[in-house]
């Protein structure tokens, strides 16, 4: 319960700014700007899902394929 | 009137060239690990272990509305570990390949909504698996907020080689992936995002060929090796936060935090940052290191060689799934290529590359390097 109270904290603070309008984005056109990861990065995600027991539930790879060696 | 989906796919066959033209990138990625505590061994052996894979992604704007999206990738894996499954070594290492292949389709709907289907298909040959994913995102207030959710499926077989290297049959695992995300810009420099994920896996979920060594006995002085047993379920939580600022023309900072819980006991925080600084080029230029840190309390069923007596229901050696921290350092580049180049540079897109290190505090070393070449059609 207090898990979704933070959850909802949040959601609440991302949703409470004012709009930007859309010639005052420029900046956030970038490259490193996007939130999505680089391909580059999704196959250190990927690696790290076989190292870590604690990935998943992220975006990452979570079945589809063993690589249990 | 909508299009039915054999309809675009003809239409992107034999209609006239795309709007958008076709983007096809090309990774390398290569990974090289080493270590002293593999489960193939009990948690006693060498982790030794390479893989090379090379994947193709095409992605093809097919009108203003409809995207497909097709990858096909190879992962040829090279094994000390494995190769000590049957009681007889038979080579120095074991190699192993793994094929997939994803196609996604993605819809334009009602100006601010997209709908994203897709399925998948990968082999090696003791592992096959078919997935499916549905996806939809709505942006809102000038696309000043976009919420998705997201659903992939995943049916896998197993073929159980067991630690002596004999096949005791198959078995199968589901997965189903639950996601939901909103990302917010919140300033004219300032983009954050808050994802919810949920996992929740049923069915074999141990590795066959993986041991576990029990306390010795009158009858094992040196300890029984029998075959991990994990339960046939396990629910898996995470909350991410990404917040990504600019500081200057020069200056990017990406910032980002997960935690994780499960109901195998593990609970874990991970911090990732990375900093990027744009070089005075012509084109877009960007040059960034990369740290990464990472903390997890071990799993209820995980115990180090000699600790269990076999009365247990679930044990295992396998320390990916023990109490651990890991820290990763790299080097990242990144170029977009904003002014037309000329001769074999010309249709390039992109290029990106990362070299990671990633140690963790169990002695397990490992080096990452992926190279990533997007052409325009």
């Amino acid at each position: 319960m207090k898990r979704m109270r933070v959850v909802f904290l949040l959601v609440l603070l991302t949703t409470g700014c004012a709009s930007v309008e859309p010639w005052q984005k420029g900046d956030l056109a970038t490259g490193p700007m996007q939130v999505e990861d680089d391909s580059c990065h999704r196959f250190e995600r990927n690696i790290e899902v076989y190292r870590e027991g604690a990935v998943g539930a992220n975006g990452g790879k979570s079945g589809g394929g063993c690589g249990c060696t | 009137m909508a299009k039915s989906v054999p309809a675009v796919l003809l239409l992107a066959l034999f209609a006239a060239p795309p709007a958008s033209g076709i983007d096809v990138d090309f990774l390398l990625n290569y990974y090289d690990q080493d270590g002293e505590n593999s489960p193939v061994t009990g948690g006693i052996g060498t982790e030794d272990l390479q893989v090379v894979a090379p994947v193709f992604v095409i992605d093809w704007a097919v009108s203003d509305d409809w995207n497909l999206s097709f990858d096909l990738g190879v992962d040829g894996i090279t094994s000390a570990s494995t190769d000590n499954m049957d009681t007889e070594v038979s080579s120095a290492s074991r190699q192993d390949t793994r094929a997939y292949t994803t196609v996604t389709a993605s819809r334009r709907w009602r100006e601010n909504q997209t709908w994203r289907f897709g399925a998948s298909l990968s082999n090696e040959y003791d592992y096959s698996s078919l997935g499916g994913n549905v996806g939809w995102s709505i942006d809102l207030d000038q696309r000043n907020t976009t919420l998705a959710l997201g659903l992939r499926f995943f049916s896998d077989t197993i073929d159980l080689y067991d630690i002596d290297g004999v096949n005791q049959g198959d078995d199968d695992r589901q997965t189903v992936d639950l996601s939901l995300s909103l990302t917010r810009v919140l300033g004219p420099r300032t983009v954050g995002s808050v994802e919810i994920g949920y996992t929740g896996q049923s069915g074999f979920l141990s590795t066959p060929f993986h041991e576990v060594i029990l306390a010795p006995t009158p009858d094992f002085p040196e300890g029984e090796h029998v075959t991990e047993r994990l339960p046939d379920s396990r629910t898996r939580m995470g909350v991410g936060l990404t917040l990504n600022h600019t500081f200057s023309k020069r200056i990017v900072q990406r910032l980002s935090y997960r935690y994780y819980d499960d109901d195998w006991g593990i609970a874990a925080h991970t911090v990732e940052a990375e900093t990027h600084f744009r070089l005075p080029a012509r084109n877009e230029v960007w040059i960034y290191p990369i740290l990464r840190f990472h903390t997890q309390s071990g799993s209820d069923y995980f115990g180090l060689p000699g600790t269990f007596t076999g009365d247990e229901p679930f044990i295992t050696a396998d320390r990916d799934l023990s109490e651990l921290t890991s820290e990763k350092i790299g080097l990242g580049l990144r170029v977009a290529f904003r002014h037309k180049q000329t001769g074999f540079l010309s249709k390039l897109r992109s290029f990106e590359s990362r070299i990671a290190s990633y140690s963790r505090d169990d002695g397990l070393d490992a080096l990452s390097v992926s190279l990533a070449f997007g052409w325009r059609f």
